[in-house]
């Protein structure tokens, strides 16, 4: 049996994780990171699509890319990697954590004074939706209808719909439909989207894809593979309304029907959980009820950006090792933060009180879309901080920051509430414009909702925006939309037979299906690392086909 | 006279009853299926012989044959054999292990891709203690001693087993004054072991239990085990031991020479046999009629169960359920909860009749009807649904097993109507089966034992399990791929997985890695692992994409690769 120890123990290899063990070991504190996967970057090495990285990196990056920068960081900051290595239990002892972990060698023993718990999460099935019929083939959720197209290059689908328009439902609506499937539809249950605005924008709205909204699947018909299935629409209260049922005939149903936070496996450490993310409950630190323990990524909460993913690792990771290094003074009281009126989701559930990281961000979800109105945070009943939203959707995670050092000492309790807010309207701008589009501006997660006026001298104004790069993504789009192209290519190597691959700049919108047919085409049969240009000048659009991931043989 | 009113009551609505030297035999037309099945049911208390119900139901599905697998060759054309087994479940699997302890050539036919793919594989795994069961019936005693055997049986197959106990909750006082009745059954049954547990021992032992109940009556002998797991270590043992397993191979028609069936017609070819097990569980009856002893017909009780996370292991100790009054009478105990060997906790099943025979889909009203069980326990809930399924009972009329040598055929034997508690009784049955088998062909010649069985099936999952730490890390580095964890909510790994794929009846499905394995069955339900599986697959069968199925050739994962032409 082998036994090893270190300071801060990091549980799992995502983006999370990754952030979290270079944030540590950059603190000085001796930090091993176990990941149970053959590679570190988690989901993110599946997630093919570009958007990634625009707050950490101010660039576009696909999923591989953005694995690949932060192992790069990783690597620099001298924390210990052991892939392939998979907790089988986790204990207390004395002051710190015993870990028993297998992996292809034996059982390994580690101690460590802290750990940092970066599991992701989990995908819930057809089966936790209530979803009846027989159990035929063609069931998948989004995320393994993700890996098997885009890491093993196998078709799950030819004529598919797809349940639920959480973010990864609908990146997938456009990968099948590159790939050559047919996309019937998205039915959400909700009467409006779950997932980002851009997302509704660039992968249904640019594909005709329809979006059903209110509108969910009750049954799968098909003993052996999936014939169809049965849609119903809700009322409301979400209650299917009778005599709406239509059978839809597909070969596939999809699911992107929510995300679980993984903890299951340290439950035994007695931590509490937050009903509302399901996941622990934590201070600013993002340290959980049981001392010394660390959570953070979508093991925490579930995020819409990987960056605010790195983000939170990062801090999980800094405070970690702090608390290696002075681990005898212990926090002050915790200032309980709680969620008020139209408030859902609400990370951190305290602030660390003196001393302790600052500014503190916080990050919250509305509980339903509300149209102009104001985030209040109240200390003790007096307003500490106030700002104005146009709209807050329940799929669009808003972060705030804010300066607790001002705090009066002994403050009991943060509340943060959603209020109505009488704002003026934005109809005064558009003045002597006659819109002519509404579009969502996809440049960055924000999402902003713009809207295309013309005057009658023709001359164009983009309203809505919020920075420069609203201004002229509306104005282009108005005359000739257009975008990245992210997709894969063959290559010889049988370990990964799909590499990611994406244009380096926008091409026409109007040409992206002739461009995956391009890349249809080419096969790889060389290494090459994320950024390798494959074809220069590709189709002639003035970008270069560049590598999103890597491969080997 | 009760007799004769039922016979009067048969009459009136227009059924005809007759008696022949063997069945009872029921015909005429009814309107829905429920009549149909009433009809039958009355019949049955009125002779002591098999009920063949040839009604016709006009609003009903009257299935005439099963779907015989659509491969064609003559894989099997020829092929000698002293004992056929017909049906891969938990019965024809026991009945196939039991042959090969004597030295004669046996072979189970089954015409799924796969064992245990109907009722065997689709039920809640408990070993019943037998107290359930009529005093004098079949069930309670073939039961009583099949639960008995799983003690070894398990052992020698290295089936993971545990014997729970189970627990009839009182929901009133009043039920105590039931005790001294059911204690008598008991000992009438020869269930061992059963007591009262007083309120207080009953809430010292469940301390979660969320209902009000007076005390428990506990059956300690119940057990819990993967009825999966059971009859492919059980068919795995006996091809150890020199017997043959076909799939997809189904017993479509018999030849005689006088009374004797001497030839199977298979859609693989033709087959010789000495003597024939009739072991064909919902198509039984169909498969006594094509082998000439029309004795019987089944109907179907259809029944779902929801399958909790295995965290719900840490609230509930026993199996238990709090019937109402009004089911004491019933066919079926109305259901509960039963935690599983591996953690998770079932709840169910429910019970009503079908008229198809492999039904298998779930729906909404069943599956809330199912949750008052999760009610008994104040840790469980709704959310802890990880899936749920639904599983056939074939039944007969007077609700008892069909255990019995053919009176028309001189070779055949019935195995039949083995409904719950089919599972515990299976050993016992494979036994008295065996037993006839051995005592028919030694008329012609001696029949012995086969000198070289080895009880023993090999299991590395479960040595492992039973491993202590260090004992584990040595194994692992013998087995470096059993390190190398695939499935993270069962802990299933790379080595299992690929030694499932070697075994001796491997599979061909992913579905059977996950009834072999349990890869794919934990609270991610497959979303993490299944790509993974596919891989392993695809790898070690060196297969393509399209080759990889869920269940059946009908069922492909995937239509090809990407990049490609379709």
């Amino acid at each position: 049996m082998r036994y090893g120890e270190c300071d801060v123990a990091v549980i799992g290899g995502g983006p999370a994780g990754l952030a979290a063990a270079t944030a540590a070991a950059t603190e000085g504190a001796s930090v091993c990171l176990f990941e149970r996967e053959e590679k570190t970057g988690g989901i993110l090495k599946q997630c093919i699509h570009d958007g990634f990285g625009l707050i950490r990196y101010g660039e576009k990056l696909s999923g591989p890319e953005y694995a690949y920068r932060e192992w790069l960081r990783f690597r620099e900051s001298g924390a210990e990697l052991r892939l392939e290595t998979f907790m089988t239990a986790v204990e207390k002892e004395g002051n710190g954590f015993l870990l028993t972990l297998t992996d292809s060698q034996g059982i390994l023993k580690y101690r460590a004074k802290t750990l940092v718990v970066a599991c992701g999460c989990r995908e819930r099935t057809d089966r936790q939706v209530g979803i009846h019929g027989f159990r035929p083939a063609g069931i998948f959720t989004a995320g393994q209808a993700q890996a098997y197209i885009n890491l093993d290059g196998r078709m799950p689908a030819r004529r598919c719909l797809i349940l639920g328009s959480g973010d990864i439902g609908l990146i997938m609506a456009r990968r099948l439909t590159l790939e050559g499937a047919e996309v019937v539809g998205v039915y959400e249950i909700k009467h409006e989207p779950a997932g980002l605005s851009r997302n509704i924008a660039q992968c249904l709205t640019d594909f005709s894809i329809p979006l059903h909204l209110g509108c969910t699947v009750t049954e799968v018909a098909g003993r052996d593979r999936v014939e169809g299935v049965y849609t119903v629409r809700v009322d409301k209260n979400l209650v299917p309304i009778e005599g709406t049922e239509e059978f839809v005939p597909c070969d596939t149903l999809i699911l992107s029907v929510g995300l679980i936070p993984e903890n299951d496996a340290f439950e035994a450490l007695g931590w509490e959980i937050d009903p509302v993310t399901s996941g622990p409950r934590v201070d600013s630190c993002g340290m959980t009820s049981v001392p010394g323990v660390f959570s953070c990524g979508n093991s925490l909460h579930v995020n819409d950006l990987v960056d605010y993913v790195s983000e939170s690792g990062e801090t999980a990771g800094k405070a970690a090792a702090a608390r290696c290094r002075a681990s005898e003074s212990l926090p002050g009281r915790p200032i309980p933060v709680r969620a008020g009126s139209g408030v859902g989701a609400l990370v951190p559930q305290s602030a660390a009180a003196e001393g302790s990281a600052n500014p503190v961000d916080f990050f919250f979800r509305s509980r339903q879309t509300l149209a102009s109105c104001r985030l209040s945070v109240t200390a003790d009943g007096k307003e500490i901080f106030s700002r104005r939203y146009e709209t807050v959707r329940p799929p669009e995670m808003e972060k705030v920051t804010l300066d607790l050092s001002l705090l009066p000492p002994g403050t009991g309790g943060l509340l943060f509430s959603l209020l109505p807010d009488e704002c003026g309207s934005v109809e005064s701008e558009t003045a002597g414009y006659e819109i002519i589009d509404e579009t969502v501006c996809i440049e960055c997660p924000r999402g902003c909702r713009l809207r295309i006026g013309r005057r009658p001298d023709g001359s164009i104004a983009v309203f809505g925006n919020s920075c420069p790069k609203g201004k002229l993504y509306g104005e282009r789009e108005t005359e000739n939309p257009h975008r990245v192209l992210t997709t894969t290519v063959k290559t010889v190597f049988g370990d990964c037979p799909r590499l990611a691959v994406r244009t380096d700049g926008p091409i026409p919108r109007s040409a992206l299906k002739d461009a995956q047919r391009l890349t249809d085409a080419v096969t790889v049969r060389e290494a090459v690392l994320p950024g390798t240009v494959l074809i220069q000048n590709f189709g002639g659009w003035g970008v270069n086909l560049i590598a999103a991931s890597e491969c080997h043989p | 006279m009760k007799k004769n009113r039922i016979k009067r009551k048969l009459a009136d609505s227009g059924i005809i009853f007759i008696e022949n030297e063997f069945s009872a035999l029921l015909f005429g037309e009814t309107e829905n299926w429920e009549e149909k099945i009433n009809a039958g049911c009355l019949a049955a208390k009125i002779t002591a012989k098999p009920v063949a119900n040839y009604i016709l139901c006009r609003n009903g599905e009257n299935p005439e044959a099963p779907v015989i697998p659509s491969c064609s060759d003559d894989e099997t054309d020829g092929i000698e054999y002293d004992v056929a087994v017909i049906g891969g479940g938990v019965v024809g699997a026991a009945v196939l292990r039991e042959l090969s302890k004597w030295n004669l050539k046996a072979v189970l036919l089954e015409k799924e891709c796969d064992l245990a793919f109907h009722a065997s594989g689709r039920n809640d795994g408990m070993i019943h203690p037998g107290f359930a069961a009529k005093p004098g019936s079949k069930k309670a005693y073939y039961n009583v001693r099949g639960n008995e055997m799983y003690t070894q049986l398990t052992k020698d197959l290295k089936v993971p087993f545990v014997r729970k106990g189970s627990m009839i909750l009182l929901a009133n006082p009043l039920y105590r004054l039931a005790v001294p009745y059911m204690l008598r059954r008991a000992q009438k049954n020869g269930v061992p072991g059963c007591r009262y547990l007083s309120k207080k021992e009953l809430y010292r032992e469940e301390p979660n239990l969320a209902c009000r109940a007076a005390g428990a009556f506990l059956m300690p002998t119940s057990g819990q085990l993967s009825p999966q797991k059971l009859v492919c270590a059980l068919a795995e043992n006996a091809v150890q031991n020199g017997a043959a397993v076909r799939l997809q191979t189904a017993a479509v028609d018999f030849r005689f020479e006088k009374n004797r069936i001497t030839q199977i017609v298979t859609n693989r070819g033709v087959i010789k046999v000495r003597a024939v097990v009739n072991a064909a569980g919902g198509w039984a009856d169909w498969v006594a009629a094509r082998a000439g002893d029309p004795l019987f017909t089944l109907h179907f009780r259809k029944g779902e169960d929801l399958i909790l996370d295995k965290k719900s292991s840490a609230f509930i100790r026993r199996i238990y359920a709090m019937p109402r009054l009004s089911q004491v009478k019933s066919k079926s105990k109305g259901g509960g909860l039963v935690p599983t060997v591996e953690g998770n906790t079932l709840v169910g099943p429910t019970a009503h009749e079908v008229c198809s025979r492999d039904d298998y889909s779930t729906a909404r009203g069943d599956v809330l009807e199912l949750e008052k069980h999760i009610r008994l326990n104040e840790k469980l809930s709704d959310r802890q649904i990880i899936t749920y399924f639904a599983g056939i009972r074939a039944c007969s009329y007077d609700e008892d097993f069909i255990v019995e040598p053919s009176k028309r055929v001189d070779n055949l034997f019935h195995l039949a109507a083995i409904q719950s508690p089919g599972l515990a009784s299976a050993p016992a049955l494979a036994e008295e089966a065996v037993d006839w088998v051995v005592k028919l062909l030694s008329r012609e010649e001696p029949v012995s034992p086969n000198p070289s069985f080895n009880p023993v099936r090999e299991d590395k999952r479960y040595d492992y399990d039973l491993m202590s730490e260090e004992e584990k890390d040595a194994f692992l580095k013998e087995n470096p791929l059993y390190g190398k964890i695939v499935c993270r909510c069962e802990q299933v790994s790379e080595g299992e997985i690929r030694d499932v794929l070697r075994s001796p009846v491997p599979p061909t499905t992913l579905d059977g890695i996950r009834h072999r394995a349990r890869a794919m069955t934990g609270r991610c339900h497959g979303g993490f692992c299944t790509p993974k599986i596919v891989r392993i697959m695809i790898d070690e069968r060196k297969l393509k994409s399209a080759d990889i199925v869920k269940k059946n050739r009908f069922s492909p994962l995937f239509f090809g690769e990407t990049k490609e032409e379709q």
